[in-house]
């Protein structure tokens, strides 16, 4: 099935409605003086209630994906394609209309809490100017609502927590704060983007638990961004697997992290080491730089299943295989 | 396990102020061997490292290199010590000297440490271990930003050997590097060890790297060595309930309940080491003992140790 299949009625079940829907979204760069594509024909979609995971290794184009969706791609940028949020196309927005859109139906839960937040704004204030500007609340109904989210993502004395300061918390509890603040204003889509990477395990494990909770809680469509597998098997329920700024697989968690069908996704995990001793195997040569992709397959150059075929661009729909960008994809399980 | 070990620490320990960073730390690493320290951030670990190699001093405890005692070497008779333990750092951008070509960065220590006739013999080894990390000669005249952070960690990797080390401190050497590249770092680094029998104490927080390089591994948290022991005994048998719980924290492992938090809280500041077992606010199994006593090592065979009350029961 096709992740475009899938188009957003408003109105429809709220099992199946899908909240963010990208088709051929695309970015380039201004680079000495002309457009560069970053990323090209990015298409995937989210529903209500679905964790879906971008995923891939640094330069595949999954954050700056991210910030296309969130209407913050770098300065001088140009994004193509379709981009629909709860069924309206973004891209054509006022910058005004598509600020206050973001606001009150995207979340964004960073990596860095600590760059992503304020440093000299009390807590407090930070949750409460997003409360007042977004639902209208005053600074006092704010604050209570802000106590409350406090309380809900698990941080102990949240009055106490609003009066301090960002660098007063752990990493940890850092990031709690940012998932409080990605809810307060009950979003529809929350964009987390690597969002367990710079915490230690056992802290990893207790985010994790959170989001799980928050995401059912607050039936939200959630876009996971990372480059960890593991995770992405773990949390998610389908994957899109990027590479030179192309998607290349899209398919459930499961088999993405068990059975993918794209070679480079297999390369991914047989790079990681597992429970056995077997040597890796490493993905030889390294990724194409931007503006210097190959013309066909951008993986062929490193693909040890490439032949000529593989001069031409394979599709995403059309190749062999549905939703995997491949002339070869690898057709049996392995384990 | 028979090996002699070729570094030996007893009950080293490190201050900052009264901040107590590391704590009556044993080591023993066989000549030859891999051996990992994991553990979370502020476990110490990387401390741990600098003061073995004497980057930093000791507050108290010793270090033996072989027959050397390394805390009682000074100036010259320290520097030519030095030549026999080097280090990968994590981040290969900042580790490189920028200025310097690659071929500098791969002769100077070896005139440092008197190693070659002359320059040609210095220039000649230097790309001998390039062609050694899977790098062109012709990257001897280039400069570290010429490079990818896999190929920078090459050139590290390479820099380390220069001086036919004895000892090579790993402090998370692959941690910046995309895992398709890391998979690259951890065979080659599998490779010259096999290679050269280099010794390494390979220092990260990456459980499933750690599995895949080490044959000896100890566990920390917040100072002190929890639990050490053989590879397959601490994956395969954890007696520690931070062993147990940091294996269990893992992605991907199984989920009681559906949770995957195993711990609760997080690891306490070093300036306020909890009494008696310093894991014990986290501890699931924490009892009345645990606040008053600290836990001595239990030896559970095949050279295997905890420190945990449990273990008398």
């Amino acid at each position: 099935m096709s992740p475009l299949d899938m188009t957003a009625a408003p109105g429809a079940g709220t099992e199946t409605k899908v909240v963010l829907e990208a088709e051929n979204l695309g970015v380039a760069l201004p680079i000495d003086g002309k457009y560069v594509p970053i990323t090209t024909d990015v298409s995937f979609s989210v529903r209500r209630g679905e964790a879906v995971a971008l995923v891939g290794e640094s330069g595949c184009g999954k954050s700056m994906t991210a910030s296309a969706i969130m209407g913050l791609p770098p300065r001088g940028a140009k994004v193509t394609g379709r981009l629909r949020i709860n069924g309206r196309d973004v891209l054509d927005l006022s910058p005004k209309r598509r600020r206050a859109l973001c606001g009150s139906e995207i979340g964004f839960i960073f990596q860095e809490p600590m760059t992503a937040l304020h440093p000299t704004l009390r807590i407090g204030r930070q949750m409460t100017d997003t409360l007042c500007h977004n639902l209208g609340l005053s600074r006092s109904a704010a604050m209570t609502r802000a106590a409350e989210l406090l309380d809900l993502v698990g941080i102990p004395r949240p009055k106490d927590i609003l009066k301090g300061y960002v660098h007063q918390l752990s990493g940890g509890m850092r990031q709690r704060v940012m998932i409080a603040l990605a809810l307060s204003c009950d979003p529809s889509l929350v964009i987390a983007d690597e969002p367990t990477t710079a915490l230690d395990v056992t802290i990893q494990a207790q985010v994790l638990d959170l989001m799980e909770k928050m995401r059912r809680e607050f039936d939200v469509a959630m876009l996971f961004i990372t480059h960890d597998l593991e995770v992405v098997g773990d949390f998610c329920d389908r994957a899109v697997v990027m590479y030179a700024g192309d998607v290349v697989e899209t398919a459930t968690a499961a088999e993405v992290t068990r059975a993918p069908h794209h070679p480079y996704t297999r390369g991914l995990i047989d790079a990681v080491p597992g429970t056995g001793l077997e040597r890796l195997v490493p993905i030889g040569g390294s990724v194409p730089q931007i503006g210097a992709w190959p013309e066909g397959c951008r993986f062929a150059p490193r693909c040890s299943r490439a032949t000529e075929k593989c001069a031409i661009r394979p599709p995403l729909e059309g190749a062999p295989m549905p939703d995997v960008r491949c002339w070869h994809p690898l057709t049996e399980e392995r384990t | 396990m028979s090996a002699p070990a070729l570094l030996e620490t007893k009950g080293l320990t490190k201050s900052f102020g009264n901040v107590k960073a590391v704590r009556d730390v044993d080591l023993s690493i066989p000549r030859g061997s891999t051996f990992g320290l994991v553990g979370e951030s502020g476990s110490g670990k990387s401390t741990v490292a600098r003061l073995v190699l004497r980057l930093i001093e000791p507050t108290s405890g010793e270090i033996r290199f072989g027959e050397t005692d390394l805390r009682a070497l000074k100036g010259d008779k320290l520097r030519r010590q030095r030549r026999k333990m080097q280090m990968i750092f994590q981040d290969p951008f900042g580790s490189l000297n920028l200025r310097m070509t690659v071929g500098e960065t791969l002769t100077e220590p070896q005139s440092v440490h008197g190693l070659g006739r002359n320059d040609a013999e210095r220039r000649a080894r230097g790309e001998a271990l390039l062609a050694e990390v899977g790098l062109p000669a012709a990257a001897m005249d280039r400069f570290p930003h010429e490079f990818s952070g896999g190929q920078r960690q090459r050139i590290a990797i390479a820099r380390a050997l220069a001086t036919e080390p004895e000892l090579i401190v790993a402090d998370e050497p692959v941690s910046a590097l995309d895992v398709s590249v890391q998979a690259q770092i951890l065979n080659l680094m599998r490779d010259m060890q096999a290679e050269h029998g280099t010794t390494m104490l390979f220092i990260s927080h990456d459980l499933r790297v750690v599995q895949y390089m080490c044959d000896q591994i100890a566990v920390m948290y917040l100072g002190e060595i929890m639990e050490r022991g053989p590879r397959h005994r601490i994956y395969e048998m954890p007696q520690h309930p931070y062993t147990q719980a940091l294996l269990s924290s893992v992605p991907g492992s199984p989920k009681e309940d559906g949770k995957r938090a195993k711990l609760k809280g997080e690891i306490p500041s070093a300036h306020s080491v909890p009494s008696g077992c310093a894991f014990r606010t986290r501890c699931p199994h924490a009892f009345d003992r645990c606040k008053v006593e600290v836990p001595v090592m239990h030896q559970l065979g095949e050279g295997q140790e905890a420190a945990c009350h449990l273990l008398d029961r």
